[in-house]
Parts: structure tokens; C-alpha cells; sequence
């Protein structure tokens, strides 16, 4: 009779240790974090890659595949999603507990960013702008001005290998969910092109990390 | 059961188990109204007025300016107060914008693929001091709809 209602107690305070955010959880994590066996509980189950902003706490997990038992901003994430990837996030649980390789790449602004050979010092501005259209920055002096026309992509990669936290609550061996082998690259590229006009508002320079074809470099 | 049996319920099981871990969702997020590009054309120049725009294309999504930059010389010595001047007077423009946000998302049991590409349409039309148009720039990164 005794057995069960220790083992329900044992479960209760696991649970209630292993919520992450719990007062038995920071209290264990700021005291004997460092040298206990299962480590930090609060950093594996709720994460520490997150920083604090004046609009709370803000993380870039698009390119994560790390493991883990619930999103770190659930909350947020139900009450006002403000992207798809950022609601998918929520459902990452329950989509890709197991999926532990995660691609990503964003492309914003103009991937065909090209230098035209028409644009050679000498041409007016009215010229630059029918060629390129709008420009993203255009800074004006009196004596002269600056456009820059850019376009980012950004590609990650990450890979993890490792005992899911969910998985580990039932191995009864201490800090097993520390045991994990993680991998991420990220490779930000931008494709930039600079233009600079005199007083007149005629062409004098260009600058450009890509060639007439139109290849970044 | 047969051996045969079995083996077929097993891979049933892995191929039923594979299509419920496997998903995609497809979207596109759509910020402004798309721009006309076949009246950009009816802006001619140095002749159409901020009214003539106004009256193709409907109240812009910004209506900005430039940002002038004082030279670091000492203006009345450089002569720089009367560029200066014109500079900010040629700075005023409209800037009609749409945009798109495109995002797809697949995951298959251990990959999990995002992209995520943003584009944007974007006319802006410069005036000079007497409201005329200046400048006209247009570019269109999103592709064209489908003929009906």
C-alpha cells in the first residue's frame, strides 16, 4: 500500500521539478546546478538560447532541431503567432519530436540583384532609378548622394543527436538528457550594390559585391 | 497469421506511422494592394502632377521624404546651402508598396525543411518644389497572375 503512493509522490515531484520553470526546479538549478548529476534543468527543458528585450523574451529557433518538450514561448505562440514558422513552432512537439534535422533559408529583398552594363559613370539619376528601380536606402547630401540596393539570404543547418527530454524522464539514469551531440551552421549571405552621385545628380562610382552576370561574390 | 502476413502488417504499420509524422503546410502572407504596372506608364516626367498620381494609382502607402545629410564643410563658404535647399525640396516622394511572405514548411519523420522568401512590388514617384514629377521608380519581384 505504501509502494504506490511513494511512487505517485516521486512522480508528482519529478513533474513538478521537470516543469521547467518550477520553484523546486530554479530553486535546485541555482544551488546544486552546476555540480548535479541531471545538470540544469531549467536550460534543457525550457532552453537558453533566448535573450531578454524591452518586448520580453525574444529566441530565433527557425533553423533548430533540438528536442525538446515544449516551445519555450507556448504561451505566445497560441495567443498571437506572428508567423506561420512562429505557430509551427508551437506544433513542434507534436510534428517533429523526432525529427532532428531541420533545414532553413529565408530569402528577403532581391536574389537577381544584378549590375546593369548600361549603368556607367555619367548617368543621370532618373536613368539609375528606370534601371534598378526603387532603391532600399537613398541618402541625399548637398553636395552629392548614396543609393544601396540589397537583397539577404540566409541558410541554416543544424543536426542533433541525443536523448529527447521526454524520452530521458524515463531512463532512470541521472542527466542522461545532458548526453547530446549538436551541430548548426548558418551562412548568411547579402548581395549589395552601391551607387554614388554628385552635386548634379549625375553618376560618379558604383560599388558591388556582384558582378554583370549578376553572381554575389 | 503467415510470415507473409506479418511482414505486410509491419510495413502497413511503418508506412501508416510515416504519413502521420509526415506533414507540409504552404502560405503566403499579403501586406498592401498590388501595384498597376501597365499605368506607370500614364506618369509621364516633368508633366504629370502629384494629382495625376494620385488619381492612377489611389493614396500611397507612405507619403516620405529623403533623408538630406548637411555637408561637414562650412555651408556658406562651400556654397552647399542652395544644393541643400534643392536637395530637400526634390526629396518628397510617394512610395506604393506590396508585399508577399512566402512560407512553406515540411517535415518527414527526421527532416524538417522551412523557407521562407519575402518580395515586394514598390513605385515611388519624386516631386520637385512645384509638385511635379521628378522621378519614377519601379521595381516588381513578384510574379505575375495567372492569365484568367
Amino acid at each position: 500500500m505504501i509502494r504506490p503512493a511513494l511512487g505517485l509522490g516521486i512522480t508528482a515531484l519529478a513533474a513538478i521539478a521537470l516543469s521547467g520553470c518550477g520553484l523546486i526546479t530554479m530553486m535546485h538549478d541555482s544551488v546544486i546546478g552546476p555540480i548535479s548529476p541531471v545538470g540544469r534543468v531549467n536550460a534543457v527543458t525550457v532552453g537558453s538560447d533566448f535573450h531578454v528585450t524591452d518586448t520580453g523574451p525574444v529566441a530565433e529557433l527557425g533553423a533548430d532541431a533540438r528536442l525538446r518538450p515544449i516551445p519555450r514561448d507556448m504561451i505566445r505562440r497560441m495567443a498571437m503567432p506572428n508567423s506561420y514558422w512562429s505557430l509551427a513552432q508551437f506544433f513542434e512537439f507534436f510534428l517533429t519530436s523526432f525529427s532532428f534535422v531541420a533545414q532553413r533559408e529565408t530569402h528577403v529583398g532581391r536574389a537577381d540583384l544584378a549590375l546593369p552594363a548600361e549603368l556607367q559613370p555619367g548617368v543621370p539619376v532618373g536613368e539609375a532609378l528606370a534601371l534598378l528601380g526603387p532603391p532600399d536606402v537613398w541618402i541625399r547630401r548637398g553636395d552629392g548622394s548614396f543609393m544601396l540596393y540589397r537583397g539577404v539570404s540566409d541558410r541554416a543547418w543544424s543536426f542533433y543527436a541525443g536523448v529527447p527530454p521526454p524520452v530521458g524522464w524515463f531512463i532512470p539514469i541521472p542527466g542522461i538528457t545532458n548526453l547530446r551531440y549538436s551541430y548548426r551552421s548558418e551562412k548568411e549571405r547579402a548581395t549589395k550594390l552601391m551607387l554614388f552621385f554628385d552635386e548634379r545628380d549625375v553618376l560618379v562610382r558604383t560599388s558591388a559585391n556582384i558582378d554583370v552576370s549578376g553572381e554575389a561574390r | 497469421m503467415t510470415k507473409n502476413g506479418s511482414v505486410r502488417e509491419v510495413l502497413l504499420l511503418i508506412g501508416a506511422v510515416a504519413i502521420a509524422v509526415t506533414g507540409c503546410a504552404i502560405s503566403t502572407q499579403r501586406f498592401g494592394r498590388p501595384i498597376d504596372a501597365s499605368r506607370i506608364a500614364n506618369i509621364a516626367v516633368g508633366t504629370s502632377t502629384k494629382a495625376d498620381v494620385l488619381r492612377e494609382f489611389g493614396p500611397p502607402s507612405a507619403y516620405s521624404a529623403l533623408p538630406v545629410v548637411p555637408s561637414r564643410q562650412d555651408p556658406s563658404v562651400t556654397g552647399a546651402d542652395d544644393l541643400l535647399a534643392r536637395a530637400e525640396a526634390e526629396s518628397r516622394m510617394f512610395v506604393y508598396e506590396y508585399r508577399e511572405d512566402r512560407e512553406n514548411f515540411l517535415t518527414i519523420i527526421l527532416l524538417t525543411r522551412f523557407r521562407r522568401e519575402v518580395v515586394s512590388d514598390r513605385l515611388m514617384v519624386f516631386f520637385d518644389e512645384g509638385d511635379v514629377v521628378h522621378y519614377v521608380a519601379f521595381s516588381k519581384q513578384t510574379e505575375e497572375p495567372a492569365a484568367q
